[in-house]
């Protein structure tokens, strides 16, 4: 399968995204990127995220109880159209917070 | 008399020998007689007409006949009594002979003996349909197109219906959606054309064919038509069990997935003797009602219930037809332990599912996706319904991380940003 990858730049963080050839669709598609295991972070220290991640106790929904991953959270937004990843806004997920909160587990590229 | 050969009688007639073998075996050349395995045919024998021209129809009207002289004597061996109260009350059609609509369904037979039960079929034409769906119900579509084309322009209704609804199904599996379109107007037609002359039961059969292609097309069932309900208990045992799995159907369309649970397993209760076709149907159902309740542990007993009836004679179609309702219920059961069956099953899927989504989809507006991969599906149903990635990896049984690979893959092929609006894309 031939694959080739996609280059994000957004609020200050860098990083790739690897894709595949998909017959079906016949066009590229994202690859799942576990952002869990491999953190990015914006200047801002807002976390980058994929919406399919099961959403966090700090999470806000339009319509209470119907969703239970980050996309339908309040505060995920999407950081391009064509695209399934976003940044989370809710305050107590931002890089400071993480860290005061020393459940820091990997290294960002926010400290490169 | 002087015979010729099968082949003397092909080349004589400008037609395949093996069409000439398929006409001796349906008794459509008079004064045929089989010798070992080949057949020696008079020589001032009629050349056979083409069943699907015009001209044929009076043809098999006139063999018929004679066909139904030899056996009238065995017709009533294939009615129960309640169908023989109906029978009664009704004007007999086709020079007084009653056929039972899909006879291989309404057969009981112990699993492993589908050929040695067809086989002993005494009647050329319900032989010939009880084939026609053991091969539709065993995978395949090609075989059992063929034999019911023959039987599309017959007389008599429920052999119609039933070459109808088998030449609509295998049709659909084989991806040529005209001829499937056809024959499901010609079952429509046929109620139209329903009038005081024709018999109970086949007016009965009429409805629950019509209804049965309706529910399983996911297509709304016509407000004019009869309820399913008055006709159950005038049907035979085979059937009328059919008829209830479509029931069990509909409710779990309506989501009323207790109702749908509760109709199967008192059907299934009630049966007394092993109806397989049937009972495989009941028992997916049963499964899709559990595994919408998350009740695995039953979802499962139902589904290998389902398939150690199934295996014995290969009745693996129904399987792949309810693939995306089942929930990753054959990936969890059958994947391991039945790896070649499984593929099978998974060809099945991708062929019938593809000609299905080309009805379904165009007739009802609702657009059900057809870029994913069997997998990606059957995550994308549960997804769907609301259950959790962890839900899904411990039902599946598999890592939580490829859980979300594939709803991040379903996702951007679905060119959709959130898992709430995967529903719009899923089956009912």
């Amino acid at each position: 399968m031939e694959k080739k990858s996609r280059r994000y730049e957004f609020e200050g963080a860098v990083f790739d995204i690897s894709m595949h050839y998909d017959n079906l669709v016949d066009r590229y598609i994202e690859e799942y990127r576990n952002f869990n295991e491999e953190p990015v972070w914006t200047a801002d220290g807002c976390p980058i995220m994929h919406s399919v991640e099961d959403a966090c106790p700090y999470g806000e929904w339009e319509t209470p109880g119907s969703c239970n991953t980050c996309g339908e959270c309040l505060f995920f937004q999407l950081i391009a159209r064509h695209t399934l990843i976003g940044v989370c806004r809710q305050e107590k997920r931002l890089w400071a917070n993480k860290r005061r909160e020393g459940k820091r587990s990997c290294k960002s590229n926010m400290e490169v | 008399m002087e015979y010729m050969s099968v082949k003397e009688a092909a080349k004589k007639w400008g037609i395949s020998e093996r069409y000439v073998q398929r006409c001796c075996t349906e008794t459509r050349i008079e004064g045929a007689v089989k010798f070992g395995c080949s057949w020696a045919i008079p020589l001032d024998a009629e050349k056979p007409a083409r069943m699907r021209q015009n001209t044929a129809k009076q043809n098999i009207v006139k063999q018929n006949a004679t066909k139904q002289n030899n056996a009238k004597q065995n017709n009533a061996k294939q009615y129960n009594t309640k169908q023989n109260d109906v029978s009664q009350k009704t004007v007999i059609q086709n020079e007084g002979k009653l056929y039972t609509a899909m006879p291989l369904l309404n057969t009981s037979w112990p699993p492993g003996k589908a050929v040695d039960c067809i086989s002993g079929m005494e009647d050329t034409d319900a032989r010939n349909i009880a084939l026609a769906e053991y091969y539709y119900f065993s995978g395949q579509s090609a075989k059992a197109s063929d034999i019911a084309e023959e039987y599309l322009p017959h007389k008599d209704l429920a052999l119609r219906l039933s070459a109808c609804w088998l030449y609509a199904y295998a049709n659909l599996a084989l991806d040529r959606i005209p001829r499937a379109r056809q024959a499901m107007m010609q079952v429509r037609a046929t109620i139209e054309a329903i009038d005081e002359n024709t018999p109970a039961v086949y007016r009965i059969y009429t409805i629950c064919i019509a209804t049965g292609a309706c529910v399983l097309l996911h297509l709304p069932v016509p407000e004019d038509f009869p309820s399913l309900r008055e006709c159950i208990s005038q049907l035979p045992t085979g059937f009328r069990l059919f008829v209830l799995y479509l029931q069990a159907h509909q409710a779990y369309l309506d989501g009323r997935y207790g109702v749908c649970i509760g109709i199967a397993e008192t059907a299934l209760a009630l049966e007394e003797s092993l109806y397989p076709i049937p009972a495989i149907y009941l028992h997916l159902v049963s499964t899709m009602g559990h595994i919408n309740l998350k009740q695995s542990e039953q979802a499962k007993e139902h589904l290998l219930e389902a398939w150690k009836i199934a295996q014995p004679d290969d009745l693996i179609e129904a399987f792949g037809e309810h693939h995306g309702l089942l929930g990753g219920m054959l990936e969890t059961v059958l994947r391991k332990d039945y790896p070649d069956d499984f593929k099978r099953i998974i060809d099945i899927t991708y062929s019938f599912s593809a000609g299905w989504r080309k009805v379904h989809n165009p007739d009802t507006g609702h657009h059900v996706a057809d870029v994913l991969t069997t997998m990606e599906f059957t995550v994308a149903m549960l997804a769907a319904r609301g259950w959790t990635n962890q839900e899904i990896s411990d039902h599946l049984g598999i890592r939580i991380s490829t859980v979300k690979w594939y709803i991040s893959l379903i996702l951007d092929k679905l060119y959709i940003e959130k898992r709430e609006q995967l529903s719009q894309y899923m089956l009912r």
